[in-house]
């Protein structure tokens, strides 16, 4: 991530692989653009491998009649 | 200009959806019923690990607080949330009592090494610990600002027709994990941070909902990791 386009190929990254979509605000873009190669590869890696879970590829949508937040964590 | 803890929110959030696809999973799987004691099980695995680990990330912490002042606030913040996670007579003692409900054969349940996969949530965490900074342990506890949501919780239970105790570690962390996340965003953005610190508190962040999100989608394809009470 030492260039201008490295930085610009990480959003593109994201938002190629559907993590990212729409405008991205200047504040967010300066943090995704911070973001190291290995977490870039963890979030497309991750999303590739829900999408296949999930049957779904491309944008996770949420399902229809589910609440917005389904985490069940105790911890 | 954005916080230190607005950052990491703005990080975290990338990740957000995928770490909600496995409880949506759970809720909309035929198997629900099945699947949610030991869904609940690999959450209080890690529950029942994490005060050792906060004491670890503590420990490590005042060692360098002289003349570390993000350790020194670590510490200082540690130590008032340490007992707030206690949740029990003993460390996660209250999961444990959820799962008994849901048939969970927990004396078999903590008497197994832990499943590969949760092992990693947490040995990942004690070796940035003592490799790298305890702040680390900051990234670990984001998660709680993904807490669960009552509306969702419900709909879980009416889902599986499971009794109501099953789920009362859920409820109260869908309540208590609102001020608990609200006090990290608070801390994180008081402690001295550096980049570096940053970038290690978002890559722990990171890496445990993947890992996370792992384990929960073995439980729903699997069932793994629960010890049934009638298990062996």
């Amino acid at each position: 991530m030492s260039d201008g386009s490295d930085k610009q190929n990480v959003v593109d990254v994201l938002r190629d692989a559907g993590i990212i979509y729409g405008d991205l605000p200047d504040e967010h873009r300066a943090v995704v653009e911070r973001l190291s190669p290995t977490d870039v590869d963890l979030l497309v890696r991750v999303k590739k491998e829900l999408d296949a879970a999930d049957g779904q590829p491309g944008e996770t949508v949420q399902g229809e009649g589910m609440p917005p937040f389904t985490t069940f964590m105790v911890f | 200009m954005a916080t230190p803890s607005e950052r990491l929110r703005i990080t975290t959030d990338l990740m957000s959806r995928a770490f909600e696809t496995p409880g949506r999973l759970l809720l909309e799987s035929s198997r629900a019923r099945e699947l949610y004691p030991s869904y609940l099980a690999a959450g209080t695995c890690v529950a029942l690990e994490m005060i050792p680990l906060m004491e670890a990330a503590l420990e490590r912490a005042r060692a360098l607080a002289s003349d570390d002042p993000v350790a020194a606030g670590l510490a200082a913040y540690l130590e008032r949330h340490i007992p707030e996670e206690i949740h029990g007579d003993e460390p996660g003692g209250d999961s444990l009592e959820d799962l008994e409900v849901l048939g969970v054969d927990t004396a078999a349940l903590r008497s197994r090494p832990l499943p590969p996969k949760i092992a990693a949530v947490i040995g990942m965490q004690y070796f940035w610990i003592h490799q790298c900074h305890p702040a680390a342990i900051l990234g670990f506890l984001e998660l709680e600002a993904y807490h669960p949501h009552a509306p969702a919780v419900e709909q879980l239970i009416a889902t599986t027709g499971l009794p109501r105790d099953g789920f009362r570690q859920l409820l109260l962390h869908s309540e208590l994990d609102v001020e608990h996340a609200d006090e990290l965003h608070r801390v994180l953005d008081s402690l001295p941070l550096e980049p570096h610190h940053e970038q290690l508190i978002a890559s722990s962040a990171l890496q445990t909902m993947a890992l996370m999100i792992d384990v929960w989608l073995d439980v729903i394809s699997n069932g793994a990791p629960a010890a049934s009470s009638d298990d062996g």
